[in-house]
């Protein structure tokens, strides 16, 4: 094996991609030829720094930058107000409309009762004038 | 394609479930913007890519046929939107500069709050850093074919047969692209090899 042949079998040889005959033909020429084993080492060296590089974090909120974009070039098509969401809105607005009305009611029959106390209460304006017409 | 799990999935995709797709998005998010940064090498880029791939499988999920696995359809489709981001980016000349410097920051901002255990020296941690701009640089001066099989082979750690098929060439193609662009990057960056 020359030095052109082993060098083209690095990545096989790395990746553990070689036979039985062809990995030890290459062994045999990197324990033999130190300007092969010195491009074998600097190769291996290489390959660890590739697979460490960092592992980076996604930016944050794709999931609602995906959607809004899909909203928008959908014209509101996709990924709107859902339909449940619809439903509890709906529900919410009632009950709401439905508890204004009772208030509005309540008020009014208050004011109602207090009316018909104060009349109650009040002196009888006939009464009264009878009574001035006596003492005179 | 067998895994019932997976199926399930996609039936929900293709009904256009949103919670599936939501689901879809997180498994899948870091390891697509990961292959996204190394091969394009910007940052802002990286994450308007990262968007588009989204959208296109949600557009694209009614042709799925299942042939290959989900993730290497999605691969396929990460992998097509950079090449040709790439190209484009080219032919405007607007790809005058990769965000080396935004990297470092990036970095900077995630080792802040990450893991302080086993930390290297600040010796040791500016080499590893200057170490990890120095590939990234010569990663992205390698020819796009090259560049491509070396981020998902080596950065992504897919096997050969992943490969074969996210890219659609035989395997003799990937193996000798992969060996091309491993030599190629081992004379740009020899000098700090030794």
């Amino acid at each position: 094996m020359n030095h052109q042949e082993a060098r083209e079998l690095f990545t096989s040889y790395h990746d553990g991609e070689l036979n039985e005959n062809e990995r030890t033909a290459v062994e045999a020429h990197l324990s033999e030829c130190s300007e092969c084993n010195t491009e074998w080492l600097a190769y291996k060296k290489l390959m660890t720094e590739v697979s460490g590089l960092m592992n980076l974090s996604p930016p944050k909120d794709v999931v609602g930058a995906v959607e809004r974009k899909i909203h928008r070039r959908s014209k509101g098509k996709f990924f709107g107000r859902s339909r449940a969401s619809n439903i509890q809105f709906a529900l919410v607005s009632f009950i709401l409309v439905l508890l204004f009305m009772l208030a509005y009611l309540m008020l009014t029959a208050v004011n109602e009762i207090v009316v018909l106390d104060s009349d109650a209460t009040a002196p009888d304006p006939a009464a009264e004038s009878s009574d001035v017409l006596q003492k005179q | 394609m067998n895994d019932p799990g997976q199926q399930k999935l996609i039936r929900k995709l293709q009904a256009r479930d949103k919670r599936a797709f939501e689901q879809l998005i997180e498994e899948h998010q870091s390891r697509i913007y990961n292959l996204i940064f190394r091969i394009i090498g910007n940052h802002e880029e990286a994450e308007d890519l990262l968007q588009e791939v989204f959208i296109t499988v949600f557009k694209k999920i009614d042709s799925f046929r299942g042939e290959s696995s989900l993730s290497t359809w999605i691969y396929r489709i990460a992998t097509n939107h950079c090449i040709n981001r790439k190209k484009y980016l080219t032919r405007r000349k607007h790809y005058t500069k990769s965000s080396y410097g935004d990297l470092s920051e990036k970095e900077q901002s995630e080792s802040s709050g990450g893991i302080t255990e086993n930390l290297p020296r600040p010796d040791e941690m500016a080499e590893g850093k200057q170490m990890e701009q120095l590939i990234q640089k010569a990663i992205s001066t390698l020819d796009d074919e090259y560049r491509v099989v070396l981020v998902l082979r080596d950065v992504q750690n897919l096997s050969y047969e992943e490969i074969e098929q996210i890219l659609e060439v035989p395997a003799g193609t990937v193996k000798s692209r992969l060996h091309r662009a491993r030599m190629a990057l081992k004379e740009k960056l020899v000098p700090h090899l030794r």
